[in-house]
């Protein structure tokens, strides 16, 4: 197999820490130091997308706001530049590839003033060949393929997409999860069939669903006296948090709201009868407030009706639940911005290894 | 690939948009009577109100010109390409408003270069702290000589007084603009 013809130009400079402040004056970097992305190291990088059956000028769209084209060459020299492992650049595709989708309005999610940045959710074998950790601290440090995917995502979005701090992406304090927001489901310990399962896709694909987020936030439900009432509990806090008048979600009722229950609240959310579904269904209906608080914390006038109850959750169908994370007393929220034409949804795309066909 | 023994070289890993430049060449006669002004807001908070007092600041400095209002109300989306295409074939120029958020300045940026794609000269008012990020649009979507105002900020909340204040010293750089006497940002 010859490597590929590479496309991209060429930068110069006289030493790596050179290229490396070239980089970062460019606009090019987050900000941390990257991995080089040298012709040898890139080729070696596409060998995977090679044999996933992508070509590297295969042209995944085009990432706003700038419209920049994301070919899978742009793609795997970013994944370079974030460290990722070749194994982890598939995963990297397929998310770069959600976000070039018209639904996700990345244009407009990319300039908000709004804190949202995209949330990489793996689905499938795709969490044990890629090595994606889904337990305890998925969300955090330690995590290589978890921050080094999502790290990537992020170069592409800047160097693709164009977005920059104060320059073209205007969120007003943005949030540490615009470097890196990625984790796995943890299939094994969920008592639910896996999320990618309920959109369409089969056990054995593997697949990343990609959806603007605010920052993670953590609600406590302990176990009580009476654990009769565990799973209302569970709900009764979930949907406090969600329908927090704060939060965007709380005042139009649009966009993706991501649920993530570590596997101890998931366990008692089925042991009361819940499914995925059913949980979905009970946060919509719990999580309201008052028309007229809703108004009248947004400067708006009361309305004829301020009792009015007005759901933070227009669409159980927009309620993504996993199960990640360690057990323990702690489940996490993440709530929309809720804004852009399509009102910030979800996209999932199938993750491709390999495009070679079993036989037997 | 020829390199120096020093010589460190690496892959770029940006990319381009690939939209054609379209220079703005639009101007308008200003001093035609019943000139027909298009006033777009976006519905951020505000921006509804600024347009009105636009229309109150450019009246006197027009013979009796013509106002039509398209307002909306979510500032994250741009006009309709319908809205746009009737604004175009009604009125002989524009302004865009307002550029005070993110989202916000993208749409009334992208409405802008939608009327003068549709060929009526035209203008968006953007605050002075969105009025970079109003370039790095503008040259996105392939016009980045497309006319800006800038405006002081903030805008919004500011009340009705001053927001009288900022459009009256907003109008003659409209205007101006209009006429393509504008010096592109």
């Amino acid at each position: 197999m010859s490597p590929p013809e590479l496309q991209s130009g060429l930068l110069r400079a006289s030493s790596e820490q050179d290229l490396r402040d070239k980089l970062f004056e460019l606009r090019a970097t987050d900000g941390l130091p990257v991995i080089l992305p040298t012709p040898e190291r890139v080729e070696e990088m596409l060998v995977v997308a090679t044999f996933a059956g992508y070509d590297s000028d295969l042209l995944l769209g085009e990432l706003g706001p700038n419209m920049g084209e994301a070919t899978v060459e742009k793609v795997a020299i970013n994944a370079v530049m974030a460290g990722c492992r070749p194994e982890h650049l598939p995963v990297v595709i397929a998310a770069v590839s959600a976000l070039c989708d018209q639904r996700m309005d990345i244009g407009v999610i990319g300039v908000t003033t709004h804190a949202v940045t995209p949330l990489l959710i793996v689905n499938g074998p795709a969490v044990q060949e890629a090595g994606i950790g889904c337990s305890f601290g998925a969300l955090g440090y330690g995590q290589q393929a978890n921050l080094c995917i999502g790290r990537a995502v992020r170069l592409c979005l800047i160097n693709l997409g164009g977005t920059w701090p104060g320059h073209s992406a205007m969120a007003v304090l943005g949030q540490p999860a615009s470097l890196a927001y990625c984790l796995g489901e943890d299939e094994a310990a969920s008592p639910f069939p896996p999320l990618h399962t309920s959109l369409g896709f089969s056990a054995a694909q593997s697949v990343v669903t990609v959806t603007a987020q605010s920052a993670p936030m953590s609600v406590i439900v302990p176990p009580g006296v009476d654990e009769a009432d565990m799973g209302e509990r569970i709900l009764d806090v979930l949907a406090l948090a969600i329908a927090n008048p704060a939060n965007n979600v709380a005042g139009v009722g649009l966009g993706t709201v991501v649920v993530v229950l570590n596997p101890d609240h998931a366990n008692a959310l089925h042991q009361a009868g819940y499914d995925r579904k059913g949980i979905a269904a009970e946060l919509a209906r719990r999580a309201v407030n008052a028309t007229g608080l809703i108004r009248r914390l947004r400067g708006e006038p009361l309305g004829d009706n301020p009792d009015a109850p007005f759901a933070a959750i227009s669409d159980p169908d927009a309620v993504l639940v996993l199960v990640a994370g360690g057990p323990g007393v702690y489940s996490t929220v993440m709530t929309p911005w809720g804004g852009g034409e399509h009102l910030n949804p979800f996209v999932s795309r199938e993750i491709i290894f390999s495009d070679s066909c079993e036989i037997g | 690939m020829l390199m120096s023994a020093t010589e460190v070289v690496i892959l770029d890993p940006r990319a381009a948009p690939p939209i054609a430049i379209s220079p703005y060449r639009l101007k308008a006669d200003v001093s035609r009577r019943g000139l027909r002004v298009a006033l777009f807001s976006n519905g951020f908070y505000d921006a509804t109100n600024l347009m009105k007092a636009v229309e109150a600041a450019l009246r006197p400095a027009l013979d009796e010109p013509v106002f039509s209002l398209y307002a909306r109300l979510n500032a994250s989306l741009t006009a309709p390409p319908e809205v746009i295409a009737e604004a175009a074939r009604n009125n002989d120029v524009a302004v865009t408003a307002l550029g005070h958020c993110g989202s916000c300045t993208s749409s009334a940026t992208r409405d802008a270069v939608a009327l003068a794609s549709a060929g009526i000269p035209v203008c968006v008012l953007i605050s002075e702290k969105f009025h970079e990020m109003s370039g790095f649009i503008a040259r996105s979507v392939g016009m980045p000589d497309l006319p800006r105002v800038k405006l002081p900020h903030p805008v919004a909340g500011t009340g009705a007084a001053r927001i009288a204040e900022i459009a009256a010293g907003a109008a003659p750089v409209i205007i101006s603009m209009w006429e393509a006497a504008h010096v592109p940002a």
